[in-house]
């Protein structure tokens, strides 16, 4: 009888990390001794496991990236949204305006609160772009926060448009509004996080495609 | 390396400070956790993290794109890893090993830091060179091939490396593993 052979401590642990160049399942299936071992073997280097690092919240790589900009000489685009602020501003009151204007007085529309429906989501359409692409900016550079008379007058519209939303019975809209109030007011308060921004720019890029959607739709139809 | 990946290191060569914003995101938590797992410091691994896209940024010039920017920026890391775990042990002296309690408690918990304590212990008593190798092969999951081009040895001795550390983690852990799963 061949004189039988255990598994060296080192053959475990390459077979462990699946680096072995032997095939040591046979082994492991047949001698209970080296299935001892191994077991012991598995237990300590999954004990191993349990060293884990400190988990860092989700503002740490805009901190790391803002250290790390001030010291080496990189070049960056100018953020976009200054140059459209207010232009969007205006077109969002103007907006408003339209809405309140066709939905009060349009006596010879055939359904006034329909006509106005469709005001107020061409309206809220251009906030949520306008939300968009300001958050867009400030989750990409943190650095480029929002400035806070700027951020309040997205506020006081958004404010508006959620109140209209949820008294024409558009309660999805209104929630969505409702949400991203909050975050606004997050954002004036403390810097936000870039998470929360993300997962917020995600939310109203999806409901700007919806809106783009619905819309086209609408002018297939006619 | 991915195209979009080849791409921004392309720009960041040329000073585009989007593209290696891009390059930080995605590696710069990666980093932070090899910064930690090796020199067993929050601090020291922040300064890793940082001291590394530094380099990083510094020396793209020579990246050649042979090993995955993921490996090169490893390299880096664990580089300046182990200058911190050489600078530290030189300055510093050691501290008494902290007693573990003996009391044999059913609490679970209990076990848990005790096994973390004598984790934190054995991971100290690793060589640099083996500690790095160890963390690159248990927590990175990087192969003996990868772990020899980051730190500069051969496959042999990236081995050997790895073999002696489980050696030492066995002696400390082996008493308290039996129970911890």
């Amino acid at each position: 009888m061949i004189p039988h052979e255990h598994l060296t401590p080192d053959e475990m642990v390459l077979h462990y990390y699946s680096e072995g160049c032997r095939e040591p399942e046979e082994r492991l299936a047949e001698c209970p001794q080296c299935r001892a071992e191994y077991r012991a073997l598995q237990r300590v280097l999954n004990a191993a496991d349990g060293y884990a690092p400190p988990e860092r919240d989700c503002g740490f790589e805009a901190r790391l990236w803002e250290r790390l900009r001030r010291e080496l000489p990189v070049r960056q685009a100018e953020p976009r949204w200054r140059l459209h602020w207010r232009a969007l501003s205006v077109a969002a009151a103007l907006a408003v305006a339209i809405f309140f204007i066709g939905r009060w007085s349009a006596p010879n529309r055939p359904d006034p609160a329909l006509a106005g429906n469709d005001v107020l989501m061409e309206a809220v359409g251009d906030h949520i772009d306008r939300s968009q692409f300001l958050l867009q900016e400030v989750a990409n550079d943190p650095r480029t926060a929002a400035p806070r008379e700027e951020l309040a007058d997205l506020l006081g519209a958004n404010r508006l448009y959620r109140q209209t939303a949820a008294m024409s019975g558009e309660p999805a809209m209104a929630d969505l509004l409702d949400e991203l109030e909050q975050l606004l007011v997050e954002m004036q308060n403390v810097e936000q996080t870039n998470g929360e921004v993300r997962e917020m720019v995600f939310k109203l890029r999806v409901a700007a495609a919806e809106l783009r959607k619905a819309k086209s739709g609408k002018e297939d139809r006619l | 390396m991915h195209e979009s990946e080849a791409a921004a290191v392309a720009r960041a060569r040329t000073g585009d400070g989007d593209a290696f914003r891009l390059l930080v995101e995605r590696y710069g938590r990666s980093v932070f956790r090899l910064g930690y797992r090796l020199t067993g410091n929050e601090q020291d691994a922040e300064d890793v993290v940082q001291e590394t896209f530094l380099r990083a940024f510094r020396q793209l010039d020579k990246y050649d794109g042979r090993a995955s920017f993921h490996t090169w920026i490893y390299r880096i890391a664990s580089n300046y890893s182990l200058d911190l775990l050489r600078a530290r042990r030189r300055t510093e002296t050691p501290e008494p090993e902290s007693l573990v309690s003996t009391e044999t408690s059913a609490d679970r918990r209990v076990l848990s830091e005790q096994i973390g304590d004598r984790l934190r212990q054995a991971m100290d008593d690793l060589s640099s060179q083996e500690r790095s190798a160890f963390v690159l092969r248990h927590y990175e999951g990087l192969s003996i091939e990868e772990i020899g081009g980051v730190l500069g040895i051969a496959q042999s001795a990236t081995k050997n490396s790895i073999f002696r550390a489980v050696q030492k983690l066995r002696r400390y852990l082996e008493p308290f593993s039996g129970g911890a799963r």
